[in-house]
């Protein structure tokens, strides 16, 4: 008998649970774990690459398709070497950010940074969808 | 040690069929900017010696491996673009 059914068994005899709740319990214990395990294998250690879809949206005229895929090392060296870039010019990068509405400091973004956004980046998906175009961003 | 890619991969396609491939040798164009950088070394130590007291010897020292660091690593590097009539599709080898 495993550790879990246990003590759901110990919960139900000091009365800490009804019946009912025992039997949901035990039942969620042995139905298989398919989808944690799925998960789980799908990446082996940190992602990879960054994949950024984009596609045409039901009203959008052009009907062309973009499909890159960026490997999570050019942009761990993209960041050092921003890094290396002077303030002044960096404080440039960002006003042109800001005026493109991204709120943005690149002083702020450094390779530990990075690495820890990689971390999260593995079970994250954003999918943006309007009628002019479907954006997809995922890792691999 | 991590090398820049030698080739770079244009395909087009028509549809799924491919419809004309190939393989651009840009080790070539590492080759010259390496010549170049050599070349410009002297003055650019000069340089980096001259303006350490302000910050940029440092940086001017550093753009070069960096960059280097860069290139190595776009291995990988894959873009589709395209319709579903007419695509093209390029990666670094």
């Amino acid at each position: 008998m495993s550790e879990e059914r246990k003590k759901i068994l110990n919960m139900l005899a000091q009365e800490k649970i009804t019946v009912e709740e025992a039997e949901k319990l035990l039942a969620a214990l042995d139905k298989p774990q398919e989808k944690v395990d799925l998960k789980e294998s799908s990446f082996n250690g940190l992602p990879k690459y960054l994949r950024v879809v984009v596609e045409p949206g039901p009203d959008s005229r052009k009907q062309e398709k973009v499909n890159i895929r960026v490997p999570f090392q050019l942009l761990r060296a993209g960041i050092k070497l921003a890094s290396v870039v002077p303030a002044d010019v960096q404080g440039k990068v960002n006003n042109a950010l800001k005026d493109k509405g991204i709120d943005l400091d690149l002083s702020n973004i450094n390779p530990k940074n990075l690495e820890e956004i990689v971390n999260q980046l593995k079970d994250l998906t954003v999918d943006v969808d309007s009628n002019e175009e479907k954006i997809h961003i995922f890792c691999e | 040690m991590k090398f820049p890619p030698f080739f770079l991969v244009f395909r087009t396609y028509t549809g799924n069929k491919k419809t004309f491939g190939f393989w651009f040798p840009v080790f070539i164009i590492w080759l010259i900017l390496f010549l170049i950088a050599l070349a410009l070394s002297p003055l650019i130590l000069l340089a980096a010696l001259l303006s350490w007291r302000d910050g940029w010897g440092k940086r001017l020292l550093l753009f070069g491996p960096m960059f280097f660091i860069i290139l190595a690593n776009l291995h990988g590097l894959a873009i589709h673009i395209g319709e579903e009539r007419k695509s093209f599709f390029l990666t670094f080898v």
